[in-house]
């Protein structure tokens, strides 16, 4: 056979491959050790030198020209073949899980940032109190019945020493070592000895808020606590205060919130100004600085957020709960 | 505390439908509700007793409420025309400022008249008889209790307030026997103890039907004794609330002067002697007005007068900008408490929202807190779940644990020394729902440090598995965790057959340890003490411009052989081109004599300057196996 007709027949043959197990056999049948054009190039031997030139040459070139084709040839059905799929892709997704932050810290963690945007600084304070600070230095005489609003947990071999009821106690340990202006927001675990039940537990979340300065007032609190529940609920949440007493604020007032589309007003934080017998006690003027405080249940924020009727599902560890957050 | 809305109405014709009242005391002075139509709930905030608490009280702040000014309503005492000589003995004057005590004779005890009945009736009391229910209405409508003796059955013509006798006992009407000491306050006859002062009523000179000639008393108590007294026999009354609440001693008059007018009129009585021992008379405050200072407080932007007007329609007295407040307001003693009167009567909801004024300072927050940030993002990114327990555990769990005075619960009597007590049960609590759970907690520990108890905080992770061990998992995160929180040097150390021992710098960070067989694992790590170690930046270090070169080394190694042993000496004799010791494949089989392990380990070699040749690993790798088949008699695979 002519080498060129050859050349043409290994092409047409190359065209209509589709499968790249036939592609080698292919190969070996035309550039194989025993194959046509190998053996065309054998035969060159037998030939006289001119003709060894002219159709070695052309041999070669054509060898060289079908390794190059064969190579192109398997390139392509190669990438063919990997674009042909035998996965069902419909078939769930492998379970891939992020683990889950209990509703609380989210919560606390939002609390936080917002006050943090508005330039509060956090801290944390201690669970175990004196009663001096948890009490006295907040203007809460000891056998006053006011001190029945706070049912306490003492600890034994201690005479003084308690959980604490609020997280009021960081007024008077921050004050003591810093002075105004300021601003801070102070989350914590507090205390309370109660029986348990959907609205009461033993132990629970607060966040105390303190900004002390040289006129910082009631209608300063009104704005701050307003931009915090706009944010906190992402709505335009309607604020009120209520009178309220406690022995250190004064004015003392309840906020209740309002949320859009919500009849009822709810009860989410006791705040007034910072009473003038907690500023004595922490050592300042109060003819020089004034400000308020504030507290709210960060449980009772998260039951709202989330719907939430059982403060007690909280407390219990049930992965179940928590893997909903 | 209950009120009929009649009675109010009476006081306060104007006075709105109760849904409006409730509105308004709700928003100006006290929580209220509307129970029905006759009685409304208002929750007397603990400072209010003294004034507010009573009917008159309540009327004052609904008219100063709507604008109006008003009074205390006119008590037209009758005279006394029956004169009885008896003696008032106040004993402890610290512990009773007064004591007026009227005798009253020809009293007619018998039903009460209709509105009497009617007015007890819509507050949830029971009418007992005319004397009683007048006594139990005028507490109501002045705020001062009331107590009345059977004249007749008291002994030596003397009322006498004392402390008991230690031991000393008071049998009440519902025939309950109270045993008393030297702390206690009674009232007393010339033999013996007639009631537990402010508290209780006793039997001894009780009213009854046969009653005539009876003895009025009205006394102001000292609160904290009311109030001990109170807790320690158990019992909290209308009268013990309102004295454990610091109520004025110049009510007495007003309860007095009022009882004796209705007394006259319902038990057609003669009214009698009066005798009223007032030891340390009432001292009017007087505070200085400043509107700045109002303004600068509140917020607010009132005029001088506004705020004086407001304060004169609930009873101050007002010369120029000197502030007189009305006797009975125990409440009011500082400047500030006259702030919360006139803002809350010109209306929280009219105090307009100002943004303060801050310099411009960024916002802070603890490094603890960031820790503790940090450490739930790493986990949560390792899929673990966070919980909440409690902080109380069983006493049995640590007995060296702080406990409780007053636990709520007998397995809950110890403050938590660890966090791994609840974290276990959540464990066992969940793998009846999961096959495998990963939870971790943060939270505060306690510990007794001499003379202190001190808190730790803690981080503690479980990872529990119904087939499967655990255990490297945890130990490979933990590490893992350290790593990524910036600890640079960190190790861990055999410390137990069970328990791996986590160090630092010469301090110990915590513990990896397991139960059952390695399916349940727990790390405790303590934050406080990892805090001060952890790097706050991290530093770059040159990637290297040469390949490294990993070999890989089967062993078969005896059982009593530890990992770490072996690690440790392949440290020892590699060259320093050794970079990293990998555990890629461990299997046991029963095939291998005497519990024998297989492990794979890769090595990797890095020279940071030239490229490694195989000859050069060959020679390190040599020495390894050499020694770990001589020195632990390991077969190479």
């Amino acid at each position: 056979m002519d080498i060129n007709e050859l050349k043409e027949e290994a092409q047409q043959a190359l065209e209509d491959i589709s499968d790249p197990k036939y592609l080698e056999s292919l190969r070996i049948k035309y550039l194989g050790r025993k194959g046509e054009v190998t053996q065309i190039l054998r035969s060159l031997s037998k030939k006289s030198l001119a003709e060894r030139k002219k159709v070695g040459k052309a041999a070669n070139q054509i060898k060289q020209e079908l390794n190059h084709l064969f190579d192109i040839k398997l390139k392509e059905l190669k990438a063919a073949t990997d674009q042909q799929i035998n996965l069902d892709i419909t078939q769930p997704g492998a379970r891939v899980q992020l683990g889950h932050l209990h509703p609380l810290t989210q919560v606390e963690n939002q609390i936080r940032k917002i006050f943090q945007d508005l330039n509060f600084s956090v801290i944390e304070g201690p669970e175990v109190e004196s009663s001096y600070n948890n009490f006295d230095a907040l203007n809460i005489p000891a056998d006053h019945p006011a001190r029945d609003m706070w049912d306490t947990f003492w600890l034994k071999d201690f005479d003084n020493l308690l959980l604490r009821t609020h997280t009021s106690p960081m007024q008077v340990r921050y004050m003591r070592e810093n002075k105004p202006p300021f601003q801070i927001i102070v989350p914590g675990r507090v205390f309370r000895y109660e029986a348990t039940d959907a609205s009461h537990e033993i132990n629970f979340y607060q966040f105390e808020g303190l900004m002390v300065g040289d006129d910082v007032s009631l209608a300063n609190f009104k704005y701050v606590v307003g931009e915090f529940f706009k944010k906190f609920f992402n709505k335009e949440v309607k604020i009120r205060f209520r009178p309220s007493y406690f022995p250190f604020t004064e004015p003392s007032v309840e906020v209740d919130i309002q949320i859009p589309g919500k009849k009822d007003w709810l009860e989410v934080m006791g705040a007034g100004l910072v009473h003038p017998n907690v500023l004595k006690a922490v050592g300042y003027n109060p003819k020089h600085y004034q400000g308020f405080a504030f507290g709210g249940g960060v449980d009772r924020l998260a039951m709202l957020k989330y719907g939430i009727d059982d403060v007690r599902l909280f407390y219990n560890g049930d992965v179940r709960f928590i893997q909903q957050f | 505390m209950k009120f009929s809305y009649k009675v109010l109405k009476k006081l306060v014709p104007k006075i709105g439908k109760p849904a409006e009242v409730v509105e308004q005391l709700t928003m100006h002075l006290f929580e209220s509700e509307v129970i029905d139509s006759k009685t409304l709930d208002i929750e007397i905030l603990p400072n209010r007793y003294s004034d507010a608490a009573s009917y008159w009280g309540l009327a004052q702040e609904i008219q100063a409420i709507n604008g109006q000014q008003s009074g205390c309503p006119v008590i037209k005492s009758p005279k006394p025309t029956a004169i009885k000589s008896f003696e008032v003995l106040i004993k402890e004057p610290k512990l009773c400022r007064r004591m007026a005590a009227q005798y009253f004779t020809d009293v007619k005890i018998g039903p009460s008249p209709q509105w009497l009945k009617d007015a007890l009736e819509a507050v949830g009391q029971q009418s007992i008889n005319n004397l009683v229910d007048l006594t139990n209405y005028v507490t109501l409508e002045t705020g001062q209790p009331l107590h009345a003796f059977d004249f007749d059955k008291l002994e030596g013509g003397v009322l006498q307030i004392r402390s008991a006798k230690d031991g000393e006992k008071v049998i009440s009407l519902e025939n309950k026997t109270y045993e008393l000491n030297t702390d206690d306050l009674v009232l007393a006859d010339a033999k013996e103890a007639l009631d537990v002062a402010g508290i209780k009523g006793g039997q001894k000179a009780e009213i009854d039907d046969n009653t005539k000639n009876i003895l009025l008393t009205a006394g102001n108590f000292d609160g904290v004794g009311i109030y001990k007294t109170s807790r320690k026999i158990g019992i909290v009354t209308d009268a013990s609330t309102r004295f454990a609440h610091h109520i004025s001693p110049e009510l007495v008059e007003r309860g007095i002067g009022r009882a004796s007018e209705l007394i006259k009129e319902v038990c057609e009585a003669k009214v009698g002697t009066l005798v009223d021992v007032y030891n340390d008379k009432h001292k009017p405050v007087i505070l200085k007005f400043d509107i700045d200072k109002f303004n600068k407080l509140s917020g607010l932007d009132l005029k001088e007068k506004q705020a004086l007007d407001t304060l004169k329609r609930l009873g101050f007295f007002i010369e120029g900008n000197k502030v007189t407040a009305p006797a009975i307001r125990t409440d009011i003693e500082i400047f500030e408490d006259l702030v919360e009167e006139v803002t809350r009567l010109h209306g929280y909801e009219n105090l307009e929202v100002k943004a303060p004024h801050l310099a411009l300072q960024s916002s802070d927050h603890e490094d603890q807190i960031q820790l503790k940030d940090n450490v739930r993002s790493i986990l949560t990114g390792f899929g673990m779940d966070e919980v909440y327990n409690y902080s109380f555990v069983p006493e049995h769990f640590d007995e060296e644990a702080p406990q409780l005075k007053n636990p709520i619960s007998n397995q809950l009597t110890s403050l938590r020394s660890s966090l791994v007590f609840n974290l276990d049960k959540n464990i066992q609590d969940n793998l009846r729902f999961f096959n495998r759970v990963s939870i971790f907690e943060i939270g505060k520990t306690f510990y007794k440090k001499k003379e202190a108890v001190k808190e730790r905080l803690m981080l503690a992770i479980a990872i529990g598995d119904i087939k499967q061990v655990t255990f490297f998992e945890l130990k490979g995160l933990v590490g893992e965790l350290l790593n990524h929180l910036g600890l640079v040097n960190h190790f861990m150390k055999e410390e137990k057959a069970d328990r791996l021992r986590i160090e630092s710098d010469h301090h110990v960070l915590g513990y990896v340890y397991l139960q059952n067989k390695g399916q349940v694992s727990f790390a405790e790590i303590d934050l406080d003490s990892l805090l001060p170690l952890l790097q706050g930046e991290l530093s770059y270090e040159p990637l290297s411009k040469y390949p490294a070169i990993m070999r890989d080394i089967s062993l078969l190694v005896p059982q009593e052989i530890r990992f770490a042993t072996i690690l440790s000496l392949i440290q020892k004799t590699a060259s320093k081109k050794l970079q990293d010791v990998d555990l890629i494949d461990f299997y046991e089989d029963k095939k291998f004599s005497k519990g024998n392990r297989s492990l794979t380990l890769r090595l990797v070699f890095l020279d940071k300057n030239k490229t490694l040749t195989d000859r050069e690993v060959d020679q390190d790798m040599n020495k390894i196996s050499d020694i770990l088949i001589n020195e632990l008699g390991v077969d190479i695979r």
